[in-house]
């Protein structure tokens, strides 16, 4: 089976007074077990022409059960701060939070909802990404 | 103001044909400018206590807390600190309802032992509060959770 790690560092010498320096790593496995996730959609690029309105970038129905462990990776390629992609969350539409231009999520995803995105803006692209099991 | 970098990496060497290497950095900064993002809370560590025959929900991040600007750039961290692949946190959007595990809201994923989540946040209070809440299925006790919340 496939093995497969994310690893996120989060650093700051200025943050607070106890410079922040946290790393996590972990293999992506399936849920319940130590089989890794065997399936992906690739890195997926998406330019739109126009500013989005509740786009559904991942349908839960192409995504088997409610208890998986799939993991999604959603980044807003602008380079403009005031640029944002609204990540949304189940039909309906509940806001998780904005991607900035160059901000990314990596977020746990068990197939029980659609995401959907909004674009603040024309011609925004974004990168996305599931890993997941079957 | 503060300057935090968050990095993320993703890689696979046998996922498909194609080697996976995906890397990611960026400088955490406040809603549409360019300064960081100032404020922290965390990391903080938390058990919980869980429930033998009910799922519990647990808040996070309180979207109603006045320090969280609505629909700034917060970001947020979570992780299961758990070893077993088979104890999971269900993570919530949502408002809790009742005292058993419910809520109004949705269902965004599982966090299996040892797995991560890294977020943004609009702390939305727009009709139901956005809070974030992990839900410890029933019968799942003691599991311990680390989390860290940077914001505006």
């Amino acid at each position: 089976m496939p093995t497969t790690t994310a690893q996120i560092t989060l650093s700051s010498a200025d943050l607070t007074g106890d410079a922040l320096q946290l790393t996590s790593l972990t293999t992506l496995t399936g849920h319940a077990t130590n089989t890794g996730l065997t399936h992906t959609t690739g890195v997926n690029r998406i330019t739109f022409a126009s500013a989005q309105t509740a786009y559904n970038l991942i349908a839960a129905a192409d995504y088997s059960g409610s208890a998986k462990a799939h993991k999604v990776y959603i980044k807003n390629l602008s380079t403009s701060n005031s640029e944002f992609v609204n990540i949304e969350i189940g039909g309906s539409n509940t806001t998780l939070g904005r991607l900035y231009g160059g901000d990314w999520a990596f977020l746990p995803y068990d197939g029980s909802n659609d995401i959907d995105i909004d674009t603040s803006a024309n011609a925004m692209s974004i990168e996305y990404m599931v890993i997941y099991e079957q | 103001m503060a300057t935090t970098t968050a990095t993320l990496s993703i890689v696979s060497a046998d996922l498909t044909s194609d080697a996976l290497s995906l890397s990611n950095t960026k400088n955490l900064n406040a809603a549409g400018v360019a300064t960081g993002l100032s404020q922290v809370e965390g990391v903080a560590r938390k058990r919980l206590a869980g429930d033998s025959s009910n799922a519990q929900n647990y808040v996070i991040a309180d979207a109603s807390n006045a320090k969280f600007t609505e629909d700034g750039a917060a970001k947020l961290y979570i992780k299961n600190l758990s070893t077993s692949n088979a104890e999971y946190l269900v993570v919530l959007i949502g408002e809790a309802s009742g005292s058993t595990g419910g809520y109004n809201g949705q269902e965004i994923g599982r966090l299996y032992g040892g797995d991560f989540m890294f977020i943004p946040w609009s702390a939305d209070t727009t009709n139901t509060d956005s809070d974030i809440m992990v839900q410890t299925p029933a019968n799942s006790l003691n599991q311990e959770v680390e989390y860290l919340i940077i914001f505006e």
